[in-house]
């Protein structure tokens, strides 16, 4: 059932959650959830455990759908969603594990930040609800303006007063949706510092995102979905070598470029070679094969090799496409 | 996109790229954004777009069925004692006892108003916060004033939508009670001449209605962006000024209170000027009759009319 | 937990705009009971008759509708009903509580301006009856109106409007065509209560349900409500928002 480039299902290329003592294994069984007649997730499964894992598509894919099911605030139309084995729908003690950053602005303006966090704290029957409020908000930096009405907080501070009251319990499991929408450079990299913190400590952290380079920055397994569809998920290096019909492009510096690329276009494994700013393009749809076939080419040729790069690993292009040849094969 | 696409080549001559007859090769067209260079229609016509789009909110034409359902299901019902007493003469006639029948028939165009006075009540209450509340809800009043339409037109437009929609209501069943007994009598141009002294009347209480209703409830509406809360405040408006005088008539120290509170009571006053038109026995309980009580109906009108005008003048936008 | 909720919805519905508002309206009966003051009449007709045309038919359905449908219905709009459905406290916790909230702001204003306006028109002994019985009715008359408003806020976006024309017409034109409909009509619970209690000479508040129908009825209406409001909320769903 893989809309991916290879036929392997996805949900076993998923790395297998670490058992942690700590839990906060979340597992996706054949979710699907329609709308009238609009399928939003179609028969997803996957499984993650502690660490970082983004969950990347394009808008309207689904991302949000999963999300919310996953946060108990959706019914999945099929198929189970659960966290450390227990069902997310209709069961309100799994929020003691679990800690949800939704994507929607909208916060109580007439409560100061110090007062919202503060209220989910004894939402949540933390046993020193100010204590633990004032922790979440020295975690996300938000101590010095704790006081001031939320109304008055930019993006980035709602955000982060967003994350304080998502952390107050101390969940083993985050969810965030679009958590980088809105947020400046600055408060995008004070975010993804504060999101490899709190996977260091072992939780397990799922956040979706449109904006490449920051799952690319930050989450170490990806989920990528497709019009309700997943059509990858793992490390995306590993994703994009598993692409096996696309070539790959690798630009080289060399000493003499021209005649690296002579010698190299004799090879069948080379099907392409281009010469632009001084560097040389090399396609090839063997990975394996240039990187025994380069330095003996260039030995033979007597050039010397100053930079070997693979131009097109990047999230982008693997990103690119999964989702621009409709996520699947062509 | 308008206009023709420019090419982007050279002139014919020496240019590359053309041939020798001098018409370019290829030609690279700019697609950009383009200027709207023609005619622009102006304020009246603005305003006229904006009465014609008003009316059909106020009939939730161009928008879902459900939006459809109150407003046609209330005229529905305004029609609907028009359309009975119609067929019932009808029958009747067919037994013989037409003119009995239409003897006793309530339906006139004397006491159509007040059949229907509490249907247009609720129509005025549904539809006015439909008219205004989506330009208040979604802040597009800045959008709508930068252009040829001035805020008091806007005004002027949605009242006049308002009021129209209301004529409607009161109107075609007037005109059907007014076909059936033309065209059910055996002399037609006897019973049209015997009816048409009655026109003035029926237009008058229909106008008077319209208007009154329509500025009332306008004005209320403009204060709240959200519908239901608006709806509320106009229901209020009509419904409590009876029940106030209604509660202070009933003791005689009061009765004078109780005048005065009928006074602005839209539903009291429109059935006062209901009587002073077609001429019905008076059961004065606002106290004034005859022409002074079209005078109080206008009198409210223009203040309502008034506050809407100055709160949409102070807007901020 | 309760009160942890109860009070930040408190905080969240009763706006300035709003409570300044249901105040006025409030005042209304009070007002016109001073102009309606030493009237030919009996005391005990006067403010009968006052307390139902205007406390009773007005005031309390209208406040009791704005704050039922707010306690909820408002975060759930906004989208601020997350954070507290996203945290382990039980489902009926957070109905009671949003109840507690409407139902004592509904009680404050409706049964105040009952008081205030019967004490204003009450002179003689049976009147004053009249008037406490009528501050129990109106009582009543709160609990239930408000856990049916709160629990509409769940079954339904539009809860306002729809609590809108269940008390004007349901309850307002219905009733008077069709008897049958008191059993359905909180109005008719109020007035039962209210004419039941003290046993005031008469029947001031007209042909009304016996007070012991009127309490069980409004009981079964409360249980019903307060239920349908706690599975709902259980099986929230959040709104798509593309």
């Amino acid at each position: 059932m893989a809309a991916g480039p290879t036929s392997a299902d996805p949900s076993t290329s998923a790395p297998p959650p670490a058992s942690t003592p700590g839990g906060g294994a979340i597992v996706l069984d054949r979710v699907s959830r329609w709308f009238g007649n609009v399928v939003a997730v179609n028969d997803v499964s996957f499984s993650i455990g502690p660490g970082i894992t983004g969950l990347l598509g394009p808008n309207g894919a689904g991302k949000s759908t999963i999300l919310n099911i996953l946060a108990g605030l959706l019914r999945p139309s099929a198929g189970v969603a659960t966290v450390d084995g227990r069902p997310t729908w209709r069961d309100p003690e799994v929020y003691r594990r679990l800690g949800l950053v939704p994507e929607r602005e909208a916060m109580p303006g007439y409560l100061n930040g110090e007062e919202f966090v503060t209220y989910r704290a004894r939402l949540q029957g933390v046993r020193d609800p100010a204590a633990a409020a004032r922790r979440a908000l020295q975690a996300v930096e938000l101590s010095g303006v704790a006081r001031r009405p939320i109304g008055t907080y930019s993006k980035g501070m709602r955000q982060r007063a967003k994350l304080a009251g998502a952390l107050v319990h101390d969940p083993v499991v985050l969810l965030l949706d679009e958590p980088f929408n809105g947020l400046d450079p600055r408060q995008r990299l004070h975010m993804i510092d504060l999101l490899r913190r709190m996977a260091g400590d072992g939780r397990t952290i799922l956040f979706s995102s449109h904006i490449l380079e920051e799952v690319e920055r930050l989450a170490e397994r990806i989920l990528v979905i497709y019009a309700g569809r997943l059509a990858a998920a793992g490390d995306f290096r590993e994703i994009r070598r598993l692409m096996t019909d696309r070539p790959h492009t690798f630009t080289i510096r060399s000493s003499d470029d021209r005649r690296l690329a002579s010698e190299l276009i004799a090879d069948p494994a080379i099907f392409a070679t281009e010469l632009t700013d001084g560097r040389l393009s090399v396609r090839t749809a063997e990975y394996g094969a240039l990187t025994r076939l380069l330095p003996r080419t260039a030995r033979a040729a007597s050039v010397s090799l100053f930079e070997v790069r693979p131009t097109d690993e990047s999230l982008e292009s693997v990103f690119g496409y999964l989702v621009g040849q409709g996520g699947g094969r062509r | 996109m308008s206009g023709s696409p420019t090419p982007a080549t050279a002139a014919p001559g020496a240019a590359p790229g053309t041939s020798a007859a001098g018409a370019p090769l290829g030609s690279i067209y700019d697609l950009g954004y383009r200027r709207y260079e023609g005619r622009r229609l102006g304020r009246r016509h603005a305003v006229s777009a904006l009465v014609r789009d008003s009316l059909r909110s106020c009939f939730g034409i161009g928008r879902s069925g459900r939006a459809k359902l109150i407003p046609f299901g209330l005229a529905g019902l305004a029609l609907l004692p028009a359309v009975v007493a119609i067929g019932v003469v009808g029958l009747a006639q067919q037994l013989g006892t037409g003119a009995q029948a239409e003897a006793i028939s309530p339906v006139r165009y004397a006491t159509y108003y007040g059949l229907i006075a509490q249907l247009l009540f609720m129509f005025a209450a549904a539809q006015a916060p439909e008219l205004l509340g989506r330009d208040l809800r979604h802040r597009v009043l800045s959008l709508l004033f930068s252009r040829a339409l001035r805020r008091t037109d806007y005004v002027i437009a949605k009242v006049v939508a308002v009021v129209v929609a209301l004529l409607l209501v009161q109107l075609v069943p007037q005109l059907v009670i007014f076909l059936g007994r033309a065209l059910s009598s055996t002399d037609v141009s006897r019973a049209v001449s015997a009816d048409v002294g009655s026109l003035p009347a029926v237009v008058g209480q229909a106008a008077l209605a319209a208007v009154l209703l329509a500025s009332i409830s306008l004005a209320i509406a403009s204060f709240s962006a959200r519908r239901s809360y608006a709806t509320a405040g106009i229901i209020v408006a009509f419904v409590l000024p009876p029940l106030v005088a209604g509660v202070l008539r009933n003791g005689a120290s009061a009765r004078d209170a109780g005048r005065v509170a009928a006074l602005v009571s839209p539903s009291d006053v429109l059935d006062a000027t209901n009587r002073w038109l077609f001429g019905l026995p008076d059961s004065s309980r606002i106290g004034v009759d005859g022409p002074a009580s079209a005078a109080i109906a206008v009198a409210i009108s223009a203040i309502a009319l008034a506050v809407l005008v100055v709160r949409y003048r102070r807007m901020p936008t | 937990m309760i009160l942890t909720i109860a009070v930040a919805t408190a905080r969240a519905v009763l706006g300035r705009r709003r409570t300044i508002l249901l105040v006025l309206l409030a005042a209304v009966p009070a007002l016109v009971a001073l102009l309606a003051r030493g009237s030919g009449v009996s005391a005990t007709e006067t403010t009968a008759l006052t307390i139902d045309l205007l406390v009773v038919r007005a005031v309390l359905p209208i406040v009791a509708l704005v704050l039922g449908t707010a306690a909820l219905g408002s975060e759930l709009e906004d989208g601020t009903a997350v954070y507290v459905l996203a945290s382990p406290v039980a489902r009926w916790q957070i109905v009671v509580a949003k109840l507690l909230v409407a139902i004592v702001g509904t009680f404050i204003l409706a049964g105040v301006s009952t008081l205030v306006t019967g004490l204003v028109l009450a002179t003689d002994g049976p009147s004053l009856g009249l008037v406490w019985a009528s501050v129990l009715g109106v009582l009543v008359g709160s609990v239930v109106y408000c856990a049916l408003f709160v629990a509409l806020s769940l079954v339904t976006t539009r809860a306002f409007i729809v609590g809108l024309i269940y008390v004007l017409v349901w309850e307002g034109a219905l009733a008077s065509l069709f008897g049958g409909t008191r059993f359905l009509s909180v109005r008719q619970y109020v007035v039962g209560v209210a004419n039941g209690i003290g046993q005031p000479p008469g029947a001031p508040f007209g042909d009304t349900l016996p007070i012991e129908s009127a309490l069980m009825l409004a009981a079964v209406v409360l249980v019903l409500a307060a239920a349908l409001a706690v599975e709902r909320l259980r099986a929230w769903e959040v709104r798509p928002a593309d």
